[in-house]
């Protein structure tokens, strides 16, 4: 219980400093969320400073974040400064459309490397492992936005096998039934998730394969062979374990990626995520909604800590042990 | 960990395909630098010379330039040489701090106290937090431009928290093994075990995660242009250089093609020397006498 | 009900009132036997073994028959028809599309044991059916039948996006950037800009050719006919009682004085407030005439009424708190009196807006207009070169000379109204010398050591003229053979000596007093264009001797170092109105001290001034364009700016329309009245004004 407790104040000290440091580093940087067009007349000096009032921009920054941290509390996210929109309903249609198109490259990434690094780490010298893993690590090389270039060149354009962009068909999404929308949406899903998939992919499969490559050769395993376990047992209830650690923190390590990461990609795909609405919001000095984004995302890592904690005890009870012992060593 | 060595048989393929590898990569890869070093010497124009902006922009591979010129003018061949200069300084420079500094700040926070550990972890995921753009944005505001140097030490700084993620929990879960305490028990100091028994648990993973991290940092030192953070023209970078390209993705290919190819085969071999200097030590340690 | 057997194919027919049957397209799957009963010569015919095509499931005639559970969506049929189709209504009802957006004009839709009928009435059907590109198919367990979708066109004309969608059905427009409000009092961006024009009217729209001096240049809107006072003082507007908010009420008087008050009020602090600047006040003489008075009188009062105040409900918005206005129902769900209504509005995904069938200036020819935001500029002109969006407005490089070699899409050039051009800092201490840039000398020698033409063409190639000056090709009283500074390399290299900046024999820099020659040029990172001028105008000075350092910086960053004057050079971009003098005005007139408008370089000239506000107050239409000629030669014998480029604007549009009216500053202007061709453009259309020189 005490455990809990610890791990949800750790949540909420990693939000309140982040957010903080985040407030403070984006009023550091010059530019004014009212003013940003030099190329065609906009508001009047009166007009901007008028509203600079408004939104209590001309206040001392400290005055400002003690005003914002007094709102935050109540849950009072305020409005985005350049739509206009309250932070919080923005947000929450944001992180769905970058759940559901991380999340699915997250679970294809897992699928995907963890097979292929299980593959190069078990059976080294297999062709289809050798060649997969280079392949992956050559694509997971090409900078994003041009292997989503590609895709969308050879698969969208070329061959007509997937929609360019966006994540849903706009006449579909008004009129359609469920299931076509739900048909509709998976179909724009497809190619995006790929391109995730295949850079995470990547890096899973290298610490797999690693991880794999370095157990082999010890001990229990030699024992577990030759007390006349197959090669599977082995594999499944004597190796895979142990060669789960590192394989498990680099995949939590990808969660906060699930609420702001994939920028390039949705982007590229013109999908409206939470990585496309932080850029836009940070180039427009968007505070308010910048400071929404950056609590979700410090408590998507903060929580993904915790949860890739949680399975690495599960996988080592020894763990728990020393962290109930105050970890001294 | 002294154990038992693989069967024979076994290692002695291992050993082969690896050296085979092996030495390829390493071929390549010393390729690469010898070319970054000598990049003044052997290349054909300055680097930053627009030749003629009307009639040479996307010239296609010809004599007069061998891997063709790009939508300036400049030749090609010209900066990918200086390009391997830049980027291969601030990919390995970063990598390395990123990696070092990781590995320092996992390690301690793994051995010391569980009020250390927690509270350095703690930092480490608040850093996690704040959007990268956000940082790079202050810096660029408070340094203007960067020398390539100062931009990989700023790469390498943006990228520690996940390595020490990484080193932390591959600490904690081999100092738990059963061998180390062993080691402890036995009166080893505590340095001395951490070198001599936690640290070649680190070499892999590390190393796996190594070659990634030089991937990641080729490819954002190119989206950093955006921000004006990175290379400035005319300097030359791989990067920058498949930027500039993008437009002409469909015109002239090529622009786009030679800079990737160089950044995908020069983190191919890296990471297949990388992957062979840590077989290299894990035979070390799993050695039999007498073999 | 019969087991299912394998299938080849199917190929839909349609009927245009006749017994003359016509291909419409071709639909593959298999799993499904189809047994046929037909009437009225349709042929049937199922093959044995199931491997051998079927001819038709056919309406020809009044009545088709097949007891194979095909669903047929009716469109556009002309005809009563009635489609006996085959059993698992439930499963199929609701993935039947038939239906009208119009009140009263839903078909009817019947299932019995026997199958379901869907009939409709004679008459055209304005229903836009909407077919999944790809055919949805469905298991309905107790029967091993597959559903499929099937559209037919009673009109030819399939358009690429999907088999059978109507020509007219749904315009979608690829837009970068999602619309920012939709409320004309607070909209900014271009976006918003286009769906407010569609949603809301003006008292007065332009004609094609646009004239801001007087009333000649427009034609009436939202009012029928309007009256000057004897002393040109006021103007009384005379609404249409035909005008109708999309709820239904009747525009009025009250609306129009309700509308401006909101565009001035403090509250709402609206960015074109200052577009009102003269105006005294706008009062309601009856329930269908407002009238809007002048402090003085202007030559572009007309203008200026007819193109800013676009008209809001007051019935709807008096109610609503005036700070709180953009988070409002309202603004989520504007009612305007537009040739559009609102339907949708999915942020930053897309904006749809339906026809508004029963508008006084009639039915426009799309059903609905959909935006999409497309941010990545080579995803969006994939999108249009494929089909699946119908405009982009703005192609260049690669997407351009891909779309003028496609058939399915034309590249439409309208006016431009951008200039960019080079700012240079007059109050700047520039390599040790106090005020560099405010030298006449310095600047032409700055001006004459560019290759402009060149960079033109290296950076955009054919889709950019050289810039001529703080204006546009297309502007009042441009003359385009005016005297320029030309590039002449030597010339300038020589005035640089003159000025005391001498080649440094070791270093090949030019140097005065032993500091360099060296300025710090900001760039926008938004602008890829002006990336490019960057990186070329670098190389070009460097020749010379002298150093430029490039700062790409956020637009953020880069518009606060403007307005704060912390720069040496900058490159800038400014889009004209089609009224010169407001903009004239605000880069380029003399700052009144801390006042500097855009005029970020601080460039003065009182001679300047002095023409510029002449032509202001001048009412005669060509004496107005003399002294804006006389003005513009001024400021370019003066290189107040280094101009560089005026963009070219192509829009690629798909071929089956045919767009009219796209001008410089609103390419959308006349969209509700776009035409539709069916016919698929064999050849590439003759592009209207592409072939132009600049």
């Amino acid at each position: 219980m005490t455990y809990l407790l610890r791990r949800l104040l750790h949540i909420l000290a990693v939000v309140i400093i982040s957010t903080s440091l985040g407030f403070f580093v984006l009023h550091v940087v010059p530019g004014d969320p009212l003013g940003m067009s030099t190329e065609q007349a906009g508001r009047s000096a009166e007009v901007r400073q008028q509203l600079q009032t408004q939104y209590g921009l001309d206040q001392p920054m400290l005055t400002q974040y003690a005003v914002f941290v007094k709102r935050a509390v109540v849950g009072d996210w305020g409005n985005s400064l350049s739509s206009g929109r309250p932070v919080t309903v923005a947000l929450k249609e944001a992180l769905a459309n970058s759940l559901m198109l991380s999340g699915t490259g997250l679970f294809l990434a897992v699928v995907l490397g963890m097979t292929i690094g299980a593959l190069q780490g078990w059976k080294p010298n297999s062709f289809a492992g050798r060649t997969l893993g280079s392949t992956l690590t050559a694509l997971y090389v090409i900078p994003e936005f041009i292997l989503a270039i590609a895709f969308i060149f050879l698969f969208a354009y070329h061959w007509s096998l997937f929609p360019i962009g966006g994540s849903a068909d706009p006449v579909l999404s008004v009129i359609g039934s469920a299931t076509q929308q739900l048909r509709d949406r998976v179909w724009h899903l497809a190619l995006p998730a790929i391109t995730l998939a295949i850079g995470w992919g990547a890096a899973v499969a290298r610490q797999q394969r690693n991880a794999l490559l370095d157990v082999r050769g010890e001990d229990y395993v030699r024992t577990a062979r030759a007390k006349g376990l197959s090669e599977r047992m082995v594999f499944f209830q004597h190796v895979l374990p142990t060669a789960l650690t590192p394989v498990v923190v680099v995949i939590g390590l990808m969660l906060p990626v699930l609420v702001g990461g994939a920028v390039v990609v949705e982007t590229v795909f013109a999908w409206p995520g939470l990585g496309s609405l932080l850029l836009k919001a940070i180039n427009a000095r968007d505070y308010p909604m910048v400071s929404g984004a950056i609590v979700l995302t410090g408590v998507v890592v903060a929580a993904g800590s915790l949860l890739t904690d949680t399975v690495l005890v599960a996988l080592n009870p020894r763990l728990r042990v020393a962290s109930a012992a105050g970890g001294n060593s | 960990m002294r154990g038992i060595a693989m069967p024979h048989r076994a290692m002695r393929y291992l050993a082969m395909h690896h050296l085979a590898t092996h030495r390829a990569a390493l071929v390549v890869l010393a390729l690469v630098v010898a070319a970054a070093l000598l990049a003044p010497f052997i290349a054909p124009y300055d680097p930053a010379v627009q030749l003629d902006i009307v009639a040479l922009r996307n010239a296609s591979p010809s004599i007069a330039h061998l891997l063709g010129t790009d939508a300036y003018s400049r030749d090609i061949l010209s900066r990918v040489l200086f390009g391997a200069r830049t980027s291969l300084l601030v990919a390995f420079l970063a990598t390395i701090v990123a990696t070092l500094l990781g590995s320092i700040w996992g390690g301690i926070a793994a051995s010391g106290r569980g009020s250390v550990g927690t509270a350095m972890m703690l930092l480490v995921d608040v850093v996690r937090s704040v959007p990268r753009l956000l940082l790079f944005l202050v810096a660029v505001a408070l340094m203007g431009a960067l020398t390539p140097t100062l931009l990989a030490i700023l790469l390498g700084a943006a990228a520690w928290p996940s390595t020490s993620r990484l080193v932390f929990a591959l600490v904690r879960d081999t100092q738990s093994r059963p061998f180390v305490e062993a080691a402890r028990s036995s009166g080893a100091t505590r340095a001395r075990v951490f070198m001599k028994h936690v640290a070649p648990h680190l070499v892999s993973p590390l190393t796996a995660s190594g070659a990634l991290l030089l991937a990641d940092v080729l490819a954002l030192e190119s989206g950093l242009s955006f921000i004006g953070l990175g290379v400035r023209a005319p300097g030359a970078s791989w990067g920058t250089m498949v930027q500039d390209a993008l437009p002409y993705l469909g015109s002239a290919w090529w622009t786009a093609a030679v800079p990737c190819v160089c950044l995908v085969v020069t983190v191919l071999s890296a990471a297949a020397v990388a992957d062979s200097l840590r077989n290299k030590a894990v035979r070390a340690e799993t050695a039999v006498p007498g073999q | 009900m019969h087991e299912a057997r394998a299938l080849q194919h199917i190929q839909m027919f349609g009927n245009r009132g006749t017994r003359h049957r016509e291909r419409l397209g071709q639909l593959t799957y298999g799993g499904v036997g189809v047994d046929e009963a037909t009437e009225n010569g349709t042929s049937g015919g199922v093959g044995e073994g199931g491997k051998h095509a079927i001819e038709s499931i056919g309406i020809t005639g009044n009545h088709m028959v097949t007891s194979m559970p095909t669903l047929i969506v009716l469109r556009k049929c002309t005809r009563q028809t009635a489609v006996n189709m085959g059993s698992a209504c439930k499963y199929t009802v609701p993935n039947l599309y038939v239906g009208s957006t119009e009140p009263g004009r839903q078909p009817t839709l019947e299932c019995d044991s026997a199958g379901i009928y869907a009939s409709a009435q004679p008459g055209e059907f304005d229903a836009p059916i909407i077919f999944p590109l790809f055919p949805t198919i469905m298991f309905a367990p107790r029967y091993h039948i597959l559903a499929v979708f099937v559209t037919l066109a009673a009109c030819s004309g399939t358009d690429s996006r999907s088999a059978a969608s109507s020509a007219t059905d749904v315009l979608t427009i690829a837009t970068p950037a999602d619309a920012d409000a939709l409320i004309p009092q607070l909209v900014q961006s271009t976006q918003g800009k286009q769906a407010t024009d569609m949603l809301f009217d003006y008292l007065a729209q332009p004609t094609s050719t646009l004239e801001t001096v007087g009333d000649a240049g427009f034609k009436p809107s939202l009012a029928s006919s309007w009256a000057w006072s004897s002393d040109s003082l006021s103007i009384a507007f005379t609404l249409t009682s035909k005008a109708r908010w999309h709820d239904g009420q009747p525009v009025r008087a009250a609306d129009v004085k309700f509308s401006y008050a909101l565009y001035v009020d403090p509250a709402i602090a609206s960015p074109h407030a200052s577009n009102f600047e003269g105006i005294d006040s706008v009062s309601v003489r009856d329930s269908l005439t407002a009238v809007v008075w002048w402090k003085r009188r202007n030559p572009e009062q007309f203008y200026q009424i007819a193109t800013s105040l676009a008209i809001v409900p007051e019935h709807l918005l008096a109610s609503e708190p005036r700070a709180t206005l953009a988070q409002s129902a309202y603004a989520q769900h504007p009612v305007g009196s537009g040739r559009y209504r609102f339907e949708q509005w999915a942020r930053d995904r897309q904006l749809m807006l339906t026809a508004d069938s029963t508008n006084f200036r009639g039915r426009p020819t799309f059903k609905r207009v959909v935006w999409i935001v497309s941010a990545d500029p080579t995803a969006a002109s994939l999108s249009v070169l494929s089909g699946q969006a119908d405009v982009l407005e703005s192609v260049r490089g690669d997407a351009f000379v891909n779309a003028r070699k496609s058939t399915k899409v034309r590249t439409v050039e309208y006016g431009s109204l951008d200039y960019a051009f080079m700012v240079l800092n007059s109050e700047r201490t520039v390599g040790g010398n106090r005020r560099l840039f405010g030298d006449r000398a310095m600047r032409v020698a700055l001006t004459a050591a560019l290759n402009r033409p060149a960079m033109v063409s290296n950076a955009l190639d054919s889709l950019g003229a050289v810039a001529l000056g703080p204006f546009t090709r297309s502007a009042t009283g441009v003359d385009t053979a005016m005297r320029q500074i030309a590039f002449d390399a030597a010339r300038a290299g020589l005035t640089l000596d003159s000025l005391g900046w001498k080649t440094d024999a070791v270093d090949k820099l030019r140097k005065k007093n032993g500091k360099a020659l060296r300025f710090e040029l900001l760039v926008p990172t938004a602008s890829a264009t002006r990336l490019k001028f960057g990186v070329l105008i670098q190389a070009q000075l460097a020749s010379m001797g002298v150093t430029v350092d490039l700062a790409p910086l956020d637009q953020g960053m880069f518009v606060s170092r403007l307005e704060k004057g912390d720069f040496d050079a900058a490159l800038n971009m400014w889009r004209t109105d089609p009224s010169p003098v407001a903009g004239l005005r605000q880069v380029w007139a003399s700052p009144h001290g801390q006042e500097i408008g855009a005029n970020y370089g601080r460039y003065s000239s009182k001679s300047f001034d002095a023409i510029v506000d002449s032509a202001a107050v001048e009412f005669s239409a060509a004496k107005r364009q003399a002294l804006f000629r006389k003005a513009y030669q001024l400021i370019v014998e003066d290189a107040a700016g280094i101009w560089l480029y005026e963009p070219r604007n192509f829009a690629a549009i798909n071929s089956r329309i045919e767009p009219t009216g796209m001008r410089a500053y609103a390419w959308w202007a006349d969209l509700a009245d776009w035409n539709v061709t069916s016919a698929r453009v064999a050849n590439a259309p003759a592009n209207t004004a592409a072939n132009a020189k600049p």
